[in-house]
């Protein structure tokens, strides 16, 4: 008989391969290593539960669909995170056509003086570990508007360049530089309040 | 350069979108001054901030349902694929032609429809496929689709029914 | 003996066709919903599940229950429900987990949809109201 591929020893293209090949097997392992870092991507897009783990799952079925078109230029996880990054857009694009919300008209004020970028007390963090901060700066995300918070994760998170996110949300670099400014900048200003609420500065 | 495009310029640098002799010069002029020199500084530091900043999160749901669910998605549409890649004969055929004509003729009448604007808005859907819908003598503008998850079919009907409540049935539920 | 082999596997057949019967009877819910942009505090918001699948797709942002009818149907049979005072459903269990949904409204058929509907899915008949708001009846099938 056949011995079974060891899979839970197998490195990530090996089972990729076996994948390829049609075994499931290997492809759930895929899943089974991954899904909370995908899962926590499509979250911090979505900030909603119940979506981000819809848009997962479709992830890892077109993921299993275009294997073939992976050729290993970035790691699994990478390229798997792209394709649930763009399902988020594409579901945020989705949103704002069913409900005709007006995200255009989000705060991206250009008046040079309120513009400037308020952030005093950021740097004094020290003394917060990396957990705690973690969840000051997951609170904060909370907070900015989809198009701020998709700014940030795609630069911040995906590391994509200034014009692959202009390529991804369909809008130009300057906007692009502008609406990671201002998220930046209402970041920096939540994280500030919060830290100040909670007397960690002053 | 205004302001802004200057502040943005400076963002640009710190992410290391700028290089050679733009980013010498910018530098340059960050040097002497203050305020830039402060903005600099600060947008590094949020730059820091956010370096691997981004929370773990276990998923919400067991993972061998997760999977469970996966696979099946990935068995349906595989099914589908192969319905849709089998070849035709007879009805089949001659549905292979009628269906794009069907198709195109909703669309033209949904484009021509004067009531379209009281309708659903655009909603990047997907042509329902394997139902049956019979309608009424009555001219109804009607449009049916699933979403893209395939869990929900929707038949829109041009029509305004009266929702006030039934006051005997509800007397009797 | 072999008429009573043939006795034994009548009764046999007959059991097991009730049982048949009995498991292929499906449980389908049926809700009326208001999806409106102006909240109406006086009104009972639709289930969570609901209200999430209707916003996925539609502009809506409040989803409110109007009435709720749950109908156990055997197999090839039919049953109706009246949803408001003008607007009744009419559902029958059709073979191969099928069902076909009849919306009448004033007692005149406007459509009828049959397809598979799956424990979890959900099958919507919808239409705008006159003022901006629309109507949707939800037809789900227990699990």
């Amino acid at each position: 008989m056949p011995e079974e591929p060891a899979y839970s020893s197998a490195e990530d293209p090996q089972l990729v391969e076996w994948a390829k090949a049609g075994d499931m097997s290997a492809f759930e392992e895929l899943v089974s290593r991954h899904r909370d870092r995908i899962y926590v991507r499509a979250y911090s897009v979505m900030r909603n539960e119940d979506l981000a783990v819809d848009l997962s799952q479709n992830a890892w079925v077109k993921a299993w669909q275009r294997l073939d078109q992976f050729h290993g230029e970035a790691s699994f996880p990478t390229w798997l995170s792209r394709i649930v990054t763009n399902l988020c857009l594409d579901e945020l694009r989705r949103q704002k056509r069913a409900r005709m919300d007006s995200i255009e008209a989000m705060e991206e004020t250009t008046g040079p003086v309120e513009n400037r970028l308020e952030m005093e007390t950021v740097d004094p963090v020290e003394g917060l570990d990396r957990q705690e901060l973690r969840e000051r700066i997951d609170a904060a995300l909370a907070k900015l508007s989809d198009k701020h918070r998709t700014v940030i994760v795609l630069y911040e998170f995906e590391q994509l360049e200034y014009r692959e996110i202009a390529g991804k949300m369909g809008t130009s670099i300057g906007t692009v530089m502008s609406r990671l400014f201002y998220a930046r900048k209402r970041l920096a200003s939540l994280l500030n309040e919060t830290l100040k609420r909670d007397g960690l500065i002053e | 350069m205004n302001e802004n495009e200057t502040e943005l310029r400076v963002q640009a640098l710190v992410d290391g979108e700028l290089t050679g002799t733009e980013a010498e010069a910018l530098r340059t002029r960050i040097e002497g001054d203050d305020a830039l020199r402060e903005l600099h500084a600060r947008l590094t530091a949020v730059r820091g901030l956010m370096h691997g900043a981004e929370l773990p999160r276990p998923l919400p749901e067991p993972g061998d349902f997760h999977w469970s669910q996966i696979s099946n998605a990935i068995q349906y549409e595989e099914r589908q694929a192969k319905r849709l890649a089998r070849p035709a004969s007879g009805m089949g055929s001659l549905l292979r032609w009628v269906t794009p004509l069907a198709g195109l003729g909703c669309i033209l009448l949904l484009l021509t429809s004067p009531s379209r604007h009281n309708g659903p808005p655009d909603l990047g859907i997907l042509l329902g496929s394997d139902h049956e819908l019979e309608l009424s003598a009555d001219e109804i503008d009607v449009m049916t689709f699933n979403t893209g998850d395939d869990n929900m079919s929707i038949v829109w009907l041009d029509y305004a029914i009266d929702l006030r409540p039934d006051t005997l049935q509800l007397w009797l539920d | 003996m072999k008429r009573f082999t043939v006795m034994v596997a009548t009764l046999l057949i007959a059991a097991n066709g009730h049982i048949a019967a009995q498991a292929d009877s499906i449980s389908v819910q049926a809700r009326l919903v208001l999806g409106t942009s102006k909240e109406q505090k006086d009104r009972m918001e639709a289930s969570a599940a609901i209200k999430k699948k209707l916003a996925q797709v539609f502009k809506w942002k409040h989803y409110y229950e109007l009435h709720s009818k749950r109908m156990t149907i055997a197999d090839a049979s039919t049953k109706s429900a009246k949803l408001s005072r003008a607007a009744s459903i009419k559902v029958t269990n059709k073979k191969n987990g099928k069902v076909a949904v009849s919306l009448f409204s004033k007692g005149k058929m406007l459509v009828q949809k049959t397809q598979n509907l799956k424990p979890g899915s959900h099958m919507v008949l919808a239409g705008n109201t006159e003022s901006d708001s629309a109507w949707f009846i939800v037809l789900s099938k227990s699990k």
